[in-house]
């Protein structure tokens, strides 16, 4: 609870910015409840990797939008 | 909240005569079924009618100004460098639908929507489309999907056929349509899997063969095409049919395992037509001043090259095979950074060939747009803000009166101005003119520029390029969907899918909630920084659990 308190202020500017969030308090509860749903997830987790502009090219060759 | 679920699926590119043809040869007997109870029309599509825009605004709610992808092919921000587009930038510059509905706990699954790469981590699923994925990526969320598809379904290939041109044999055409046919079928079979295993309650699946096979055939089809083969017509003409017929059937099987709260859509991205014409739009734009190119001893080797060398040296690799690998290699290469030259750049005309002190005006891709060499978007810009609507005026009446020296048609049907048909929230790098060729004509942007040839072959005997083309298909059923001739925008379908789910409408979408078609009663809210909060969320405990 202190620790709450503590960051509510930062949260309250956070919230400030971020619609759909009446107030810092209503953030602080939104963010622990899905870190919480995260955390449990048992899907593997991706490890993605940057476009592969080869494949990319080659297929809009294809499609005839470059040549 | 309800329990209803919503089902949105693409057919890529088919045209409404094309669905017309396939119901009146009855090719489409579920399609036509849901007509009859449902709601039908068009829908129409973004500018130019390209996949990748239009299917970003399908997802977003939004035209191309309000996610910031115009083309296939992108302008860096304040700099004469292009990217292309994926899934990243949709994400960076917008929210898709399924992150709102991942923000309500609510599970969606997608599948083939462009730009699909890197795969979404919403809750759900999500299979990455065949531009943006390759296969060795890893382009399915979660992880673990590729392999319980292979095991349940198929190898799921993301593209397993080379199209099919009027320079190849039968046998190749036949190859061809085989490959297409049976990537659609490993499509369905894995979308029913995937309906009958996952409990979302909205998905999104995009068909692309049918754009492929509009791509490949319309000369077969078309007896007037200049590659008209008349002597495949009986064979192969209606094989756009059959593939229509064949998304009919599993049309037909959601309809069967839908219950009556369901709704299901069908739509295309744009239309499609045989094209017999092509200008080359930069060098049209040189060969009438707005395009310069520098003055020096490299640049002018390369249009010679490319002018008078370019079509021997490419034949001799053709028939040594060589062509089409040295051509990818020379059009990926890296250019690390701005201001060092790639491979491409040292053997095409490209950016750093252009005198940018000179040059009014260029593209950057097939299309049709064009941007401004403006002060204010270019580190090299000179048109200031005083002169810029009367060179811009100035050259959309030069467009506009184009006419192709054999047929004397004219060749631009109409020039959009990027505000016109762009929203402003990416106004940095938004194009400032969008030209839609006439019927039958395309405007490209050849890489291997030939500043003496503006008008040249189309590579593809069917594309989707002028105003005709914005218009694909509709049609709904559930939801209290009732309408014939009925319009919708791209943009209205992420909007009235979250309606149909009670979910309210954010008020970031500038696409509507049709309570004109749907029995809807929508509610606007602003709740974006509710899905940073998550995307935010999510990144971190990723981390966290590594």
């Amino acid at each position: 609870m202190q620790a709450k308190e503590e960051y509510l202020e930062e949260y309250d500017r956070l919230a400030d910015n971020l619609s759909g969030f009446k107030n810092g308090s209503e953030l602080m509860d939104y963010v622990l409840e899905k870190t919480l749903v995260e955390l449990n997830k048992e899907t593997d987790i991706s490890e993605k990797s940057s476009l592969n502009e080869e494949s990319v090219q080659e297929r809009l060759q294809d499609l005839g939008y470059m040549e | 909240m309800t329990d209803r679920t919503v089902y949105v699926i693409g057919i890529d590119g088919v045209p409404p005569r094309l669905l017309d043809e396939a119901r009146s040869g009855g090719f489409v007997e579920n399609i036509d079924h849901l007509k009859t109870i449902g709601a039908s029309g068009t829908t129409k599509t973004v500018v130019p009618p390209l996949s990748m825009a239009a299917w970003s605004s399908f997802a977003t709610g939004r035209d191309p100004g309000g996610h910031g992808i115009y083309n296939f092919m992108l302008r860096k921000e304040g700099s004469y460098d292009t990217k292309f587009a994926d899934g990243n930038i949709i994400h960076q510059n917008s929210i898709p639908i399924w992150d709102y509905l991942d923000e309500r706990g609510i599970k969606s699954g997608v599948m083939n929507l462009m730009p699909g790469y890197p795969p979404s981590e919403s809750d759900g699923f999500h299979i990455g489309d065949l531009v943006t994925s390759s296969q060795s990526s890893e382009f399915m969320y979660p992880p673990e999907l590729k392999d319980t598809v292979e095991q349940n379904v198929a190898n799921y290939e993301l593209y397993p056929y080379s199209p099919y041109t009027p320079d190849k044999s039968e046998k190749d055409l036949q190859n061809y349509l085989s490959d297409l046919f049976k990537m659609e079928r490993i499509r369905m079979g894995t979308g029913k899997y995937l309906i009958n295993e996952k409990d979302c309650d909205f998905y999104t699946y995009v068909f692309s063969g049918s754009d492929s096979i509009l791509h490949c055939l319309a000369h077969i089809r078309d007896e007037d095409h200049p590659h008209h083969e008349p002597e495949l017509v009986d064979k192969y003409g209606k094989k756009p049919l059959e593939l229509l017929e064949m998304y009919d059937e599993f049309i037909g099987w959601l309809f069967e395992q839908s219950n009556e709260e369901d709704v299901i859509m069908i739509l295309s991205d744009h239309g499609h037509s045989s094209v017999y014409h092509q200008i080359n739009l930069n060098s049209w734009l040189y060969n009438n001043g707005y395009l310069e190119l520098k003055p020096g001893i490299e640049t002018s080797l390369k249009v010679v090259g490319y002018n008078y060398v370019y079509d021997a040296f490419e034949s001799v690799l053709h028939k040594l095979g060589l062509f089409s690998k040295l051509k990818n290699l020379v059009a990926t290469s890296d250019s690390e950074g701005e201001s060092k030259k790639s491979l491409k750049d040292l053997v095409t005309i490209s950016r750093f060939d252009y005198d940018w002190d000179e040059t009014t005006a260029y593209t950057i891709a097939s299309g049709g747009q064009i941007y401004l060499n403006t002060q204010k978007n270019h580190p090299l810009g000179w048109i200031t803000e005083e002169n810029y609507d009367s060179i811009r005026e100035s050259l959309r009446e030069e467009l506009l009166s184009i006419r192709h020296p054999d047929t004397g048609e004219f060749v631009i049907d109409s020039v959009y101005y990027g505000e016109e048909i762009y929203g402003s929230e990416h106004s940095e790098t938004r194009p400032d003119l969008a030209a839609l060729p006439s019927n039958n004509y395309q405007i490209q942007y050849p890489q291997t520029m030939k500043t003496n040839e503006i008008f040249s072959t189309p590579p593809k005997p069917g594309n989707h390029t002028s105003e005709e083309d914005r218009n694909g298909i509709f049609v709904a059923a559930g939801g209290g969907s009732d309408g014939a001739d009925v319009e919708m925008n791209i943009e209205d379908f992420a909007p009235t899918s979250l309606a149909l789910l009670d979910i309210p409408v954010p008020s970031s979408m500038t696409g509507n909630a049709r309570e004109d078609i749907f029995n809807l009663d929508a509610e606007s809210k602003s709740y974006d920084g509710r899905v940073i909060a998550k995307r935010a969320v999510r990144k971190v405990s990723k981390k966290l659990r590594k």
